[in-house]
C-alpha cells in the first residue's frame, strides 16, 4: 500500500508560501517514512487548484481516502498540525 | 487653477449593460465598466438573479463572456434555478462563453492555523478569466466567503480588495453580491461595502400590509451621478429582473393635439373636442353613477373609429362586464371576435402592483391597442400601500403616455355624495383630465350630475350637467342651475333646477 499524500499548495513565493514550504520541512523530517510529499503551486497550476476547490494558500490537504482533512495558513504550529492529521503517533515512533 | 483646468470634461466611465433597462437608466446608461459594484439584500431578495442576468445579458446581447464565482449553491444548483428565466449557462460553458469557479464550502474537515492568502482562488479565477476571455464576473456571495474564514475577517479584507483590484485590472467589470441582516440599517453583514466597492445597490423585499415589495435602490456610484431613490421591481419566469424607472417618473413626454372621441359626443363637447390621443382621463364617482358605462363608451367609440382597445378589469367578471355592455348595447364579443377590443379580468390581490404593471405593459406591447381602459384604479389601490400605489400610478401613466395611447381611469369614491378618495389625491396631479360623477340630491330626488374638473392644454365647460342612463346609454341633459358643492359630503343647499 502506497503511504499516505501530504500535498501542500502555495502561491509562487509570497511569504506565507515561503514560511509553509519551511514547516513542510520539518514536518516531512519528522513523519517522512509514512508519508509522501507533494508541492502545487497554484499560479503556475491553477487547473490543479480548481480540481481541488482551493480557495486560500498555503493550505496542507491530507488525502486521505474516507477521512480527507485540510489545514489553511503556513502551517507554523506543528504539534497542532500533527495532531489535526491525526499522526501525532508517528513523531514518537521515529 | 486656470481656466483650461475648470474647463475640462472629465473622463465619461463607459457603461456596461445589465440587462436591467429601468435599472441601467437609473445609473446613466449601466454599471462603470472595469468597477466593482456590491449589491447587496436579505436573503430571498433576488441578489442572484439580478447576478446572473447581468452575465447572461452580456452573453447573450453584447458577446461579453462572463465568469460565475459561486460560494454558496453548487454550479449544478445554479444551472438549474437559472433555466425557469431562460438562461442556459450549461450551454454557454459547453460553448466557452461562460465560466464557472466553484467554491462552494468543502465537504471536508478545515481548520486555520496561521497567516494565509486567498491566492488561490484569484489564481483560479483569472485562469477561468482567461479560458473565456471574460469581460464580466459576478462573485456570489462575498459573505458566504467571509463565513467560510469567521475570525480572519481583517485577512479577508485585505484578500478581496486585493482580488477587486486584479480584476478592475484586467479590465473586468465585477460585480459582487453580499448579505444583509435587515432591510434598514446596516448596508452589507461585515460591512463588505466598505473597503471593497465603487459603486453599492440594495435590493430590499419588504413586507408591507401583507404584500411585498421589492424595490432597487442605488445607494452610491464612485464619480458618476446616479438616481436616488428605491425604484420598485418585479421578478418574472423567462424575463428575470424587471425594473420600474424612476426617470421616467418625470412626465416629459410630448402632449399631441390629436383629439379622439370619449364614446359620448356630448362628453367630447364638454371637453372641448374629446380627449387629446396621448393623454390620460380620470373618471371618478360613486358606485352606481356611470363609471363602468364611460368605459364601455370610450372603448365602443373607439372600437366604431377603428381604432383596438384594451380593458384591465378589477372589480368585476368578465361576464358581468359583457352583460353590463349588452344592456347599453354594445356588443363586447362581437369586437373581442374581430380582435378590436381585449377584456381581461384579474383580481387585485392576484399579485403585486409591480406584477399588474409589467402585465399590463406586455400585454399593451403585444397588441398595441389605441385606447386603454383601467377600471377601476382604486381597486388597484388595495393591494399596495401609499408609496407603491402612486409609484405605480406614476409608472403606468409614463408608460401610457410614452406609447401614445389614450387612457381612462375610474376611481370610486367612498361616500355616494361628493367626497373625495385617495386615488383623487394621488392620481389629480397625474392625469391630465378628470370627470367628476356625482349624485345629486334635490329635495327628494336623487340626480346624477357629471361635471369636467379639469381638462390640461384646453377649454372645457365648467358647468354640472346632469344625465341619466337608460338602455341605449349614457344622455346628458342641462346643466344645473344651482348646484351644491360637488367636493362636500355635507348635507346639500337647495338649490333650483
Amino acid at each position: 500500500m502506497n503511504a499516505p499524500l501530504l500535498r501542500l499548495y502555495i502561491a509562487g513565493k509570497s511569504l506565507s508560501s515561503q514560511r509553509a514550504e519551511q514547516n513542510l520541512d520539518k514536518i516531512r523530517s519528522l513523519v517522512a517514512a509514512h508519508f509522501t510529499f507533494e508541492i502545487v503551486d497554484v499560479l503556475e497550476r491553477p487547473e490543479l487548484a480548481e480540481k481541488a476547490g482551493i480557495l486560500a494558500t498555503p493550505t496542507l490537504a491530507y488525502e486521505h481516502t474516507e477521512r480527507p482533512r485540510r489545514i489553511v495558513g503556513d502551517i507554523s504550529d506543528i504539534k497542532k498540525i500533527l495532531e489535526f492529521l491525526g499522526i501525532e503517533g508517528k513523531e514518537e515512533m521515529q | 487653477m486656470n481656466d483650461d483646468a475648470e474647463l475640462q470634461i472629465p473622463d465619461v466611465l463607459e457603461r456596461v449593460r445589465t440587462g436591467v433597462d429601468a435599472f441601467d437608466e437609473l445609473v446613466m446608461g449601466g454599471l462603470p465598466r472595469a468597477r466593482t459594484t456590491v449589491v447587496g439584500g436579505t436573503p430571498g431578495s433576488g441578489k442572484t438573479i439580478f447576478a446572473a442576468q447581468f452575465l447572461a445579458h452580456g452573453i447573450q446581447n453584447y458577446g461579453e463572456h462572463g465568469v460565475l464565482v459561486t460560494f454558496e449553491e453548487s454550479p449544478a444548483d445554479i444551472e438549474a434555478n437559472m433555466r425557469s428565466f431562460g438562461w442556459d449557462f450549461a450551454k454557454w460553458r459547453k460553448e466557452g462563453r461562460l465560466a464557472v469557479v466553484d467554491a462552494s464550502p468543502p465537504t471536508n474537515d478545515e481548520i486555520v492555523i496561521g497567516d494565509f492568502d486567498l491566492a488561490g482562488l484569484l489564481s483560479r479565477i483569472e485562469h477561468a478569466v482567461k479560458s473565456v476571455n471574460a469581460k464580466r464576473i459576478v462573485l456570489d456571495s462575498l459573505t458566504q466567503l467571509f463565513d467560510h474564514f469567521l475570525g480572519d475577517s481583517a485577512v479577508l479584507r485585505r484578500e478581496v480588495f486585493r482580488i477587486s483590484g486584479a480584476l478592475k485590472k484586467s479590465g473586468l467589470t465585477v460585480l459582487m453580491t453580499a448579505e444583509r441582516n435587515a432591510e434598514y440599517g446596516e448596508i452589507t453583514r461585515h460591512r463588505l461595502e466598505e473597503f471593497v466597492a465603487d459603486n453599492v445597490v440594495i435590493l430590499r423585499n419588504v413586507l408591507q400590509r401583507e404584500k411585498r415589495r421589492r424595490t432597487i435602490e442605488v445607494l452610491k456610484m464612485r464619480g458618476s451621478h446616479h438616481v436616488e431613490g428605491e425604484a420598485p421591481f418585479t421578478i418574472l419566469t423567462d424575463h428575470g429582473f424587471v425594473a420600474v424607472p424612476l426617470s421616467s417618473l418625470r412626465l416629459e413626454q410630448q402632449s399631441s393635439n390629436l383629439r379622439v372621441t370619449s364614446g359620448n359626443p356630448a362628453i367630447d363637447e364638454m371637453c372641448g373636442g374629446g380627449f387629446f390621443r396621448d393623454s390620460v382621463t380620470l373618471v371618478s364617482g360613486a358606485t352606481g353613477t356611470g363609471k363602468t358605462l364611460l368605459v364601455t363608451n370610450f372603448l365602443a367609440g373607439g372600437v366604431a373609429a377603428g381604432e383596438r382597445a384594451i380593458l384591465f378589469g378589477y372589480e368585476e367578471s368578465r361576464g358581468q362586464l359583457f352583460r353590463n355592455a349588452a344592456g347599453w348595447g354594445v356588443d363586447f364579443d362581437a369586437m373581442e371576435t374581430e380582435q378590436k377590443l381585449k377584456v381581461v379580468c384579474l383580481y387585485p390581490e392576484a399579485q403585486g402592483l409591480a406584477d399588474h404593471l409589467v402585465m399590463i405593459q406586455n400585454l399593451v406591447d403585444e397588441l398595441k391597442p389605441n385606447r386603454i381602459a383601467i377600471d377601476s384604479i382604486s381597486a388597484l389601490e388595495r393591494v399596495a400601500a401609499d408609496v407603491g400605489f402612486r409609484e405605480f400610478l406614476i409608472s403606468l401613466t409614463s408608460f401610457i403616455k410614452k406609447r401614445e395611447i389614450a387612457g381612462l381611469y375610474t376611481a370610486t369614491s367612498k361616500s355616494l355624495v361628493g367626497g373625495e378618495t385617495a386615488s383623487e389625491q394621488h392620481i389629480s396631479t397625474l392625469t391630465d383630465s378628470i370627470i367628476l360623477l356625482r349624485y345629486m340630491q334635490d329635495q327628494d330626488i336623487m340626480h346624477r350630475g357629471l361635471m369636467v374638473l379639469k381638462m390640461r392644454g384646453s377649454e372645457h365647460a365648467k358647468e354640472i350637467r346632469r344625465f341619466t342612463i337608460d338602455g341605449r346609454g349614457m344622455h346628458l341633459g342641462e346643466p344645473f342651475k344651482r348646484a351644491p358643492n360637488v367636493f362636500s359630503s355635507g348635507t346639500p343647499e337647495s338649490y333650483t333646477l
